[in-house]
């Protein structure tokens, strides 16, 4: 014998019958692995020659729970917690709607454990070249010949004394199986490295094009839902008489828990309270309803000086000017209610209350911008 | 049992790949939850800071958060500097007409500016009637100075008297007036209070600054107590039209107009009925019966 | 032996007169509607029991199967259950005017449930149920008297004129099941309809016949005859309840989805009673008995094959598939109440009743087509 190792004796059989008969002897006789060749399923094979039962339904079974409930964690992740959103009406953790998914993902966590553990895992694939294709009696076996195969499984074997054995159990001949040299690059070790740098590469192009979108916004890949027609406000628009693609509410609207603004221009206004107590709350709503509806016009200091002065050449009152400081909450209240020149009225966008809480930070901003001496020196002490 | 399927080297295979998995799961979740929103919040700053200086709108990240100032004196000068006109004074005249006239009066002073759709409609300064306060000099600074009541034309206090002087001075220019002057005495006082000191720009403090300032001296007033065993028909009219005892009495404290009379009252509240704790019953009140709603509130609230 | 076998006779014809007894208690203390409501829910019970029998032996003959020759008998004798459901249905026939609103003329003059009068009306609905006794009937007498005579002569003509009849039968099974949910069961709320209703009710009854015929089997095994069934048989019948718990479950999610994401009144009414007042409960049961635990059960390959799981997951499925039907056709009684004395002596005639005639039909004919020659065959089958 060369110096060449031996991967496994083979027994060839002229039957199915003679190779199930000769297991017992071979399996009592030797204490190496044994393996079947048959050119067909041979029933009770795999009893006869003691081969373990598989796996793989535990591994498939473990994964596929996993699978579901990371289905169910992403789900509940994304749409329950990370990004609420209300979809037909139905309340974010709706588990209804997630058995599909779930479904989905125990299905492909299965598939994949079943495809790629039994290949990859239990029958050690990438195999490149199994010995016994290199066997002188291979051709036969996939025709009408049965092989029993002794295997020696990196030890070695008795190869004189498993032929006579599988001899004596009615073998028709015998052949000595080798090992042939396994080049360096045909390795599952180099396979699995080449699949690993594939991934990392992945990896590094996916990261690198996600943070060069961060960093040149303007390409935009995809634009998908960004760009929808639609009108902005403000935006001119022919489809209506008044050229306006906004609309305003139908001549006479009023809101349902609000009775009619009744004071009409003769009428003094100036008498009005502000019913808002002048809490943090409610300064804090005045200031985001201020930099919403009015900031447009009047600047975000209330001071008059917007882009809009340059754009569309006017000049919007400067709230914070003496004699606008001198009004009282009522006065300006009316202006809410009624508006005055180029003003409209925002009698429609803001509810009573939130008119108030404007004019609220209409006072603050006056006072931030005109402080008294003793605001300024304590805030100096800060 | 598990020896039926799997020895124990497979085992450990197998056991370290699911480890793998499930930490590889781990990872991807934390990943998603961690790091993911971390990106997203990318630009906001870690901690609010009050005082960044970007370019914006008044040079503040947040124009709002200015820091605070104390308003700077200007130095009094000698009015004649600015009686006299001058090309300093008609060039800072132009420009400021430029920015807070020129909308309204129309770049010559015709009143046909592209904002000129106010009532009354704005002055055509070459038009020689109508002036409310006159077109010589002392005239058109009180105008600048305190606006016209009633009308849109606005004060515009918040300029300088230099600045003044030189929109009144362009004006003039405007309306082909020369530098007409009007009466001496006018002139007079024009010129004393031009050269009067003490004239300062605002204090300035940040705008969260001042709503602390502003909800700090803020009192909440007492609500409307009206005691159950009070029969008086003035508790009585209360407990009828009062829906929010708190709302009614923050109003009737926060203007003091009311206390003139039931009409003042009447005027006071009923615009903005029920938002103010007021009942729509007020509505239907009779004259006699809005004396007696005036009486009892006069007696329950205190002036400031 | 004669002697047990004379006692459970005794038994069951001594539980037939108790149930009947306690029927007629139900009609005349109890009402009428409670009556008919129980009566349907029995019929449907053992008419799908009966049906999905014959289903299988039609589907061994469509598909050529040979494997399951040597259990053919079996569900040929359960299928004699359909026979037995003809006076039983003709009977239900009088439960119309009380159970159905579109029988009763003032509910007629719903424009919505006026508009369906052409298929939901009496003389109609009586012929429809007439004519799929008739068709029924026809086909037990082609599939199973004539397979038992086989028995004697062993002719393999009947083997293939009746391989040339199954496809038929499937496309009469189809239609006649279809009509059978929508009349029965959905017309109970003429104004709710799902398209899909009658490949539920299909899932429904393959299942309760599987059930049935895999009890019997096990049973027949038991006491000593089929020996030469193997546990590969089993293990096929196994597999076939196994995989039809998860169609089952399948098209009842789908079906409830796609309403639960629509949300159409008139169309989530129908899941809103059957999901309040204790009926979600039910449902709840129907999620575990009919699909999860029983799904757990046959998971393992070796439990398809090994008589005490299939047994019990057999038995589940029997008893849930009642309990589909009693959560599909109770709640249109809209009573809080669903279960009593009434209910426990129609589950007593009625278990008893089929029986009995159960126990006649289990004699008749040889316990394996013994005449079929693909018998041989099948009684190698391994897996």
């Amino acid at each position: 014998m060369n110096n060449r190792e031996v991967f496994s004796v083979l027994g060839i059989f002229d039957s199915a019958q003679s190779l199930m008969r000769a297991i017992p002897e071979v399996k009592s006789g030797a204490a190496a692995k044994l393996e079947a060749y048959t050119p067909y399923p041979v029933h009770g094979l795999d009893e006869a020659l003691g081969l373990r039962k598989s796996p793989i339904a535990g591994m498939v079974l473990v994964m596929a729970v996993i699978g579901s409930i990371a289905a169910l964690g992403l789900e509940f992740w994304t749409s329950g917690v990370d990004y609420p959103q209300v979809t037909a009406g139905k309340p974010y953790f709706s588990w209804e709607a997630f058995v599909p998914i779930m479904f989905e993902l125990t299905v492909l966590f299965a598939a994949f454990t079943a495809g790629l553990g039994m290949l990859l895992l239990l029958n050690r694939l990438p195999f490149f070249r199994h010995p016994m294709l290199a066997a002188r009696s291979m051709p036969l076996i996939t025709r009408d010949k049965f092989a029993l195969a002794v295997e020696a499984g990196g030890k070695t074997i008795d190869v004189e004394e498993i032929s006579a054995l599988l001899r004596d159990s009615g073998a028709a001949s015998v052949e000595v199986v080798e090992s042939p040299p396994v080049h360096g690059l045909a390795s599952p070790r180099f396979f699995f490295r080449v699949l690993i740098a594939i991934a990392i590469a992945c990896c590094v192009a996916g990261y690198a094009t996600y943070w060069a979108m961060k960093l040149f916004p303007k390409a935009i890949p995809m634009v998908h839902m960004l760009d929808q027609p639609r009108l902005g406000p403000q935006q001119g628009n022919t489809f209506f008489t008044d050229g306006s693609g906004m609309r305003m509410p139908v001549e006479g609207t009023v809101s349902r828990i609000s009775i009619p603004y009744t004071v009409d221009e003769q009428e003094d206004p100036s008498a009005m309270g502000n019913p808002l107590p002048r809490t943090a709350p409610v300064l804090g709503r005045g200031r985001q309803l201020f930099n919403d509806y009015c900031s447009v016009c009047h600047g975000i200091l209330g001071n008059g000086e917007t882009t809009l002065t340059a754009a569309y050449e006017a000049k919007p009152t400067n709230l914070l000017s003496k004699n606008i400081a001198a009004l009282t909450d009522g006065s300006m209240y009316h202006v809410i209610m009624k508006g005055k020149n180029s003003m409209p009225s925002y009698s429609a966008d803001l509810s009573q209350d939130e008119r108030w809480a404007v004019l609220h930070y209409v006072r603050v901003l006056q006072r931030a911008l005109d402080a008294k001496d003793e605001d300024v020196s304590s805030a100096q002490k800060e | 049992m598990i020896e039926k399927y799997v020895d124990s080297k497979e085992l450990k295979q197998l056991l370290s790949t699911l480890v793998a998995i499930v930490g590889c799961l781990i990872i991807a979740a934390l990943f998603g939850i961690i790091v993911v929103p971390g990106l997203r919040n990318a630009n906001k700053p870690a901690k609010p800071t009050a005082v960044a200086p970007v370019v914006g709108e008044s040079g503040w990240l947040d124009p709002t958060e200015f820091p605070a100032q104390k308003g700077r004196v200007i130095p009094p000068v000698d009015p004649m500097t600015l009686i006299k006109p001058s090309d300093e004074l008609a060039d800072i005249g132009e420009k400021l007409y430029e920015t807070n006239c020129r909308t309204c009066h129309g770049s010559l002073g015709r009143g046909d500016g592209p904002a000129s759709n106010v009532d009354p409609q704005p002055r055509d300064f070459t038009a020689a009637e109508g002036w409310t306060n006159g077109p010589d000099m002392p005239n058109v600074y009180k105008t600048l100075s305190e606006g016209i009541p009633g009308t849109s034309m606005a004060s515009y206090d918040y300029l300088t008297k230099r600045e003044r002087m030189a929109l009144v001075h362009y004006v003039q220019f405007l309306g082909g007036y020369g530098d007409s002057a009007g009466s001496a005495e006018a002139m007079q006082a024009l010129a004393g209070e031009l050269a009067a000191p003490g004239e300062t720009t605002n204090n300035k403090i940040p705008v969260s600054m001042a709503m602390e300032k502003l909800e700090g001296e803020f009192v909440f007033p007492l609500p409307l107590m009206i005691p159950i065993d009070d029969r008086s028909p003035g508790a009585d009219i209360l407990r009828r039209t009062v829906t929010d005892a708190s709302r009614a009495a923050q109003v009737l404290h926060a203007s003091e107009i009311w206390r003139a009379g039931p009409d003042a009252l009447a005027r006071s509240i009923l615009p903005d009925i029920p938002s103010n704790g007021f009942s729509t019953k007020l509505a239907t009140l009779k004259p006699s019966e809005w004396q007696t709603l005036y009486d009892a509130l006069l007696r329950r609230i205190r002036p400031n | 032996m004669t002697g047990r076998e004379r006692r459970a006779g005794m038994i069951l014809v001594l539980g037939c007169i108790v149930g009947l007894a306690g029927i007629a208690l139900t009609f005349f203390v109890s009402g009428m509607q409670r009556f008919w409501i129980n009566w349907i829910i029995w019929f449907l019970f053992l008419l799908t029991a009966g049906l999905g029998c014959l289903f299988i032996v039609a589907l061994e003959h469509v598909v050529g199967a040979r494997w399951s020759t040597p259990l053919r008998r079996i569900p040929e004798r359960l299928s004699g259950l359909t026979i037995l459901m003809v006076p039983v249905a003709l009977v239900a026939l009088f439960s119309l005017p009380v159970l159905y609103p579109w029988a009763r003329p003032e509910v007629l003059r719903d424009p919505m449930v006026a508009g369906k009068a052409v298929w939901l009306n009496i003389p109609f609905f009586s012929l429809r149920v007439v004519a799929c006794l008739v068709l029924w009937a026809l086909s037990y007498w082609i599939f199973v008297s004539r397979s038992i005579r086989q028995d004697r002569h062993g002719d393999p003509g009947y083997t293939v004129r009746v391989r040339r009849f199954a496809p038929l039968f499937m496309a009469i099974f189809g239609i006649t099941l279809t009509v059978v949910a929508f009349d029965w069961i959905s017309s109970l709320d003429p104004l709710w309809y799902s398209d899909i209703f009658g490949v539920y009710l299909f899932a429904g009854t393959f299942l309760a016949g599987l059930a049935v015929t895999t009890l019997a089997v096990l049973y027949l095994r038991k006491r000593g005859r089929l020996q030469e069934i193997k546990p590969d048989h089993l293990y096929n019948l196994g597999g076939f309840l196994f995989a039809f718990i998860v169609f089952w479950s399948y098209i009842g999610f789908a079906q409830y989805l796609l309403m639960w994401y629509a949300n159409i009144p008139e169309e989530v009414l129908w899941y809103k009673e059957r999901l309040s007042g204790g009926w979600g409960v039910v449902l709840l049961a129907m999620a575990l008995l009919h699909f999860l635990v029983p799904f757990f059960i046959l998971m393992a390959r070796n439990a398809k094959s090994d008589p005490r799981f299939l047994s019990g997951a057999a038995a589940l499925v029997l008893f849930s598939h009642l309990l589909d039907l009693y959560w599909m056709i109770y709640p249109a009684l809209k009573e809080k109440s669903f279960f009593g004395w009434q209910e426990l002596s129609f589950a007593v005639l009625f278990v008893s009743a089929a029986l009995l005639w159960i126990r006649r039909s289990m004699k008749r004919g040889e316990d394996m087509p013994v005449g079929d020659p693909m018998l041989r065959e099948g009684l190698g089958f391994r897996l």
